[in-house]
């Protein structure tokens, strides 16, 4: 039996001194972002954005200083991420590399592509896509079809992976695919590191159910891969994605997506609220209070160099859920459609978005196998 | 220091005695509570206490919380916490603290305690009411709730060292403890049944519908631990951070009691008609829960009351004021 403790975080003035920096830097750089733009999370997408942020060094924060990052403490990372989220700053275009693929290549990559990428990450100018999931493969990741053939001299690729997030701005995309055959079912996987500018790749939009374009499909006709787009161990693929995925669960992208409307909800209440009101933002705010130290422990363990899978699942299904109540929270405190416009618009955004919080980085159903597992049971 | 106190105390709290008649304190359990130190380890030193911060005091409440223990502990190191810093004795044996008019309200073991904390008006009194003035009653967890029907003379009053509003919180997050270690004990206890339990020729535990239960209930336990955590830690930093200590219990009553409503629930269903039985040991742990709950505000009382305080920020501040909650390290325990 083994149930995820979480020691609680004592941060010290530095830290407090990173928070107050980002945030001020924040409140100048958005002034002007209206509540529903800022409620796009982080899909808003804006390169000059993430490049500013690189110059101030808050990308790439955990990267050594010899691969361009800071070489600072996942806690600081993730005050830093906390503030962007909270603030809903448009950070999607440097987001998936600095979350996942920057510790995916800094883990497995080569000495050369460590060099070659990882500043890049840190500067904020290089962007990246996720290569896992595909049409006939979902949760269920280890059926992948995606292929790459050892050739003279490199892989030939060939598959499609979907639902790929800004792919269609993405200069890499971490493409899980199988390379071999396997007895096992995990087997036979490996990652390739691929440049999306080589021939033989399309990039074809699908629209979400608002109508916005951020996903995409990606098809790969025999794609033309060197030697070392090989990330990693070939055969170690399934290994590699796991740990990938484990970066894509921990942090606070994991309970913060509809902060900017509890925001824009008290903007409208303007400290006048009956019991319900109160009662509403009292359990909700428990709620994110206990997720925020919880998710600050988990930095901590990650700075002692732990790997607390079954604790971020925890954060994860707790934090999903509590997103995806909290416009339900909204609406029985307020009647969205009595209000200004712009309280409406961010109404709207959040709950358009709000099926894909326990989709997205792991259906919620997965997740809870892999906490019931964690668990002991089985 | 507190991992120590836990195994002393998982010593002592060896678990629920079927026989023990749950509405009485058993004088020989408290007798060994006491020999270790529990009741007086809030308690500042210089007046025979132990001195501990609330983390370890708290220790042993959490595991008889999670063990069933029928006794009134944590009231009573929460009494001799506020003799001592009143400059008055501790006290041997079991105590209870009353806010407010003690008329009436219901006390914990009140026919087997030595002495009533009454606070109230910036005065703090010891009661020593005899068998005639309780009226007795028991809670849904058969534990004795009494009540005062006539509320004899102080023995002693002294000026109230901290603010009934303080007094107030520490009540609540007793409970708040209790409810999160008795949700924790719920949880390891679920997940033993269904991992020994077979049907269909399998353990439940491999039935995705148990696995998915249960792992809500973990997250939700997990979350109830940490509610619990905060709390304490808060009310160690009392005197620097009196606000936040009051704005952690409120978080800690509402997600405590959240989590033990669900546990209890998602408990008894995966137990089945066993779990209900009057001979397992699951019903010793949910009915307290459920008693818990109740007591020292329900969750309902707390969330409008952190909600108020939200509603009196000014717009835009609340941001700020969640980061500004945090732990820090330079942070001196009390």
């Amino acid at each position: 039996m083994n149930i995820p403790d979480y020691p609680i975080l004592r941060t010290d003035d530095e830290h407090t001194g990173l928070r107050h920096e980002v945030r001020s830097f924040l409140d100048g750089a958005l002034t002007n972002l209206p509540a529903s733009e800022r409620a796009r999370s982080w899909i808003g997408f804006d390169a000059d954005f993430s490049a500013e942020l690189g110059k101030r060094g808050w990308l790439g924060m955990t990267l050594p200083k010899e691969y361009g990052g800071q070489g600072r403490s996942p806690i600081e990372r993730h005050i830093v991420v906390e503030e962007l989220l909270a603030a809903g700053a448009p950070v999607a275009a440097h987001w998936i590399a600095d979350r996942q693929s920057a510790p995916v290549i800094l883990n497995y990559g080569t000495e050369a592509q460590r060099h070659e990428i990882l500043p890049r990450i840190a500067a904020g100018t290089c962007f990246f896509g996720i290569g896992m999931s595909e049409p006939g493969s979902g949760s269920d990741l280890a059926s992948a079809r995606t292929r790459a053939e050892k050739i003279q001299g490199g892989f030939l690729l060939n598959g499609t992976k979907l639902w790929t997030t800004y792919a269609h701005k993405a200069d890499y995309m971490i493409v899980f695919c199988r390379t071999g055959a396997s007895e096992s079912r995990h087997g036979g996987f490996s990652q390739m590191l691929v440049d999306m500018s080589l021939p033989g790749i399309r990039v074809s939009p699908v629209l979400d159910i608002a109508g916005e374009h951020h996903f995409n499909e990606v098809s790969f006709t025999d794609v033309e891969l060197p030697e070392d787009a090989l990330l990693g161990e070939e055969g170690q693929g399934w290994a590699q994605v796991m740990s990938e995925l484990a970066f894509e669960r921990s942090g606070p992208d994991r309970f913060l997506s509809s902060f900017v409307l509890i925001g824009e909800l008290l903007r409208c209440l303007e400290g006048q609220g009956g019991q319900i009101a109160a009662s509403e933002l009292g359990r909700m705010t428990a709620r994110l209070m206990v997720l925020r130290q919880m998710s600050l422990s988990v930095a901590g363990r990650l700075a002692q160099k732990e790997d607390p899978v079954l604790a971020s699942s925890v954060i994860k299904d707790l934090g999903a859920t509590l997103e995806q109540d909290i416009p339900e929270i909204a609406r029985r405190i307020l009647a969205p459609v009595a209000q200004d416009p712009a309280y409406a618009a961010t109404f709207q955004r959040i709950v358009l978005s709000a099926p894909s919080f326990s989709l997205r980085g792991g259906t919620r159903e997965i997740l809870r196998g892999i906490i019931a597992r964690g668990l002991g049971l089985r | 220091m507190e991992e120590m106190i836990r195994d002393t105390a998982e010593k002592v709290f060896a678990g629920p005695d079927e026989a023990a008649n749950a509405a009485r304190i058993d004088p020989a359990l408290w007798q060994q509570a006491n020999d270790a130190g529990f009741a007086i380890a809030l308690a500042a030193e210089d007046q025979g206490g132990l001195g501990l911060s609330g983390v370890e005091a708290f220790a042993p409440v959490r595991v008889a919380a999670a063990r069933g223990v029928a006794l009134p502990l944590g009231e009573t190191v929460l009494a001799n916490w506020l003799l001592s810093a009143a400059g008055l004795d501790v006290e041997e044996e079991a105590c209870g603290v009353l806010c407010g008019d003690p008329a009436g309200q219901p006390v914990p073991f009140g026919r087997d305690l030595a002495a009533v904390v009454v606070v109230g008006e910036g005065r703090l009194s010891v009661l020593r009411p005899t068998a005639e003035d309780w009226v007795r009653a028991e809670n849904m967890a058969g534990e004795a709730r009494d009540s005062l029907a006539t509320v004899p003379a102080a023995e002693t009053e002294a000026t109230l060292p901290v603010t009934q509003e303080m007094v107030e919180g520490a009540l609540a997050m007793l409970r708040a403890v209790q409810c999160a270690a008795a949700t924790r004990a719920a949880l390891e206890m679920s997940l033993e049944y269904c991992n020994t339990r077979e049907q269909f020729g399998r353990s439940l535990s491999q039935f995705q519908a148990i696995q998915t239960q249960l792992a809500v209930m973990a997250a939700e336990s997990c979350s109830a631990t940490m509610a619990a955590d905060m709390v304490l830690a808060a009310f160690d930093e009392r005197d620097t951070v009196p606000e936040r200590f009051l704005t952690a219990v409120a978080v800690a009553r509402v997600r405590t009691s959240e989590a033990a409503t669900r546990a209890a629930a998602t408990a008894h269903q995966v137990h089945g008609a066993i779990g209900f039985s009057g001979e397992y040991a699951l019903h010793p742990l949910t009915r307290r829960m459920w008693c818990w709950r109740d007591e020292a505000g329900t969750e309902e009382v707390w969330a409008e009351r952190l909600g108020q305080s939200l509603l009196s920020k000014p717009v835009g501040d609340f941001w700020p004021w969640l980061t500004d909650q945090d732990f820090k390290t330079s942070a001196e325990a009390v």
